[in-house]
């Protein structure tokens, strides 16, 4: 046994000697409790949903980072989770899309989308595989985000635009996104920062970003 | 009766404890009945569904932060790195969920914080049969429902 455990089962002895091995979490309300679990990983607090009943449905409120790439699959849809605030992807799946609608849904304040992972010296994917955000369902209000301060893009594609939308965007960065021909950025109010980085290959092409 | 400066809080099993305003108002709870009611400064303030033993807890934590936001050459960052981790290592199950539900209700945010982080880490890295052994949570899923969740969720485990 060791160390941990030894204390585990330490203050497992001090707590039966005053309630008789009683569930002590029931003590604790779920406001707190939902708060302990987002403090947990994704897959960590998902865990959790099979100790109980009352777990499985503290689960669903997790409020946590949403980190798809801690999972491997799309199985987390399932698992319908409410107050999300940060999403992030990092993994090239045809499933990218489904996250991107599921984070909409939850009401997610930033996005991070990052599949330069893929980009590693024996995972090079052909340009066309590369998946592409869809920019003109984000502006067209389609890809219902507006609750959206923070999008950040590495190493994807970026298609559509020219569309004009409600958006809050705070922070935009457009990292190394290749097949980028042409960025403007207008009218955008609340925009605080704006990070762009061109991709090696991009340098040839014209179009430092225009932002009026 | 608590002299100037000080407050008197007490508890539900009816022990009283005298200390700094400075050290009381580190609870929300407290500080806004005194902004509020100038008879509480005065008097005795009771503090609801919190006893001695606990009440002991939360106010050698708060004296200890209190006088740290006062003057940091005598309580370091780090000197209250190191109480804060004794002082969460040395609570049995019972005590941490005590003061989980008093520094929630009193609104103690520091404290809270510490002792969420706490049973997060000791949930981290468990199979779901060692936090339900840990914390002596009832497993009522029928096997028919484990084995359904199980299904649902392999990824988790």
């Amino acid at each position: 046994m060791d160390l941990k455990a030894c204390k585990i089962s330490r203050m497992m002895m001090d707590s039966s000697s005053s309630s008789s091995l009683s569930d002590v979490t029931s003590k604790i309300p779920d406001e707190i409790l939902i708060d302990i679990l987002s403090r947990l990983s994704m897959k960590e607090a998902a865990r959790t949903s099979v100790v109980s009943h009352r777990w499985e449905n503290l689960g669903k409120f997790y409020g946590g980072c949403l980190d798809f790439d801690d999972l491997g699959n799309s199985k987390m849809l399932l698992y319908e989770c409410t107050g999300k605030r940060d999403v992030r992807v990092e993994r090239r799946s045809t499933t990218i899309d489904s996250w991107i609608r599921f984070a909409a849904a939850k009401r997610v304040r930033r996005l991070e989308l990052d599949l330069s992972s893929l980009f590693s010296s024996e995972n090079v994917k052909e340009l066309e595989e590369i998946y592409s955000f869809p920019m003109d369902q984000l502006l067209s209000g389609e890809l219902n985000l507006k609750l959206l301060t923070s999008l950040r893009l590495t190493a994807i594609n970026v298609v559509g635009g020219g569309g004009s939308g409600d958006l809050r965007l705070k922070h935009l960065e457009i990292m190394r996104c290749l097949e980028l021909e042409r960025l403007e950025v207008s009218g955008a109010r609340s925009l605080a920062s704006f990070k762009y980085e061109v991709w090696y290959a991009a340098v040839e092409r014209e179009g430092l970003p225009l932002i009026t | 009766m608590a002299s100037k400066g000080n407050l008197t809080l007490k508890s539900c099993n009816g022990k009283e404890f005298i200390v700094e305003e400075k050290v009381a108002v580190m609870s929300t709870t407290i500080k806004n009945m005194v902004d509020v009611d100038d008879s509480f400064a005065q008097g005795v303030i009771p503090i609801i569904g919190v006893d001695g033993k606990i009440l002991a807890k939360l106010i050698e934590y708060c004296k200890e932060h209190a006088e740290a936001d006062e003057d940091e050459e005598v309580k370091s960052e780090e000197y209250l790195k190191k109480f804060d981790e004794k002082f969460v290592d040395e609570l049995n199950l019972n005590d941490l969920y005590d003061l989980l539900k008093a520094s929630n209700y009193l609104e103690i945010t520091k404290l809270l914080n510490l002792l969420c982080q706490k049973v997060a880490s000791m949930i981290k890295g468990k199979k779901p049969e060692e936090i339900r052994r840990i914390f002596n949570i009832k497993n009522d899923f029928t096997p028919e429902e484990e084995e359904e969740i199980n299904r649902q969720n392999p990824w988790a485990f």
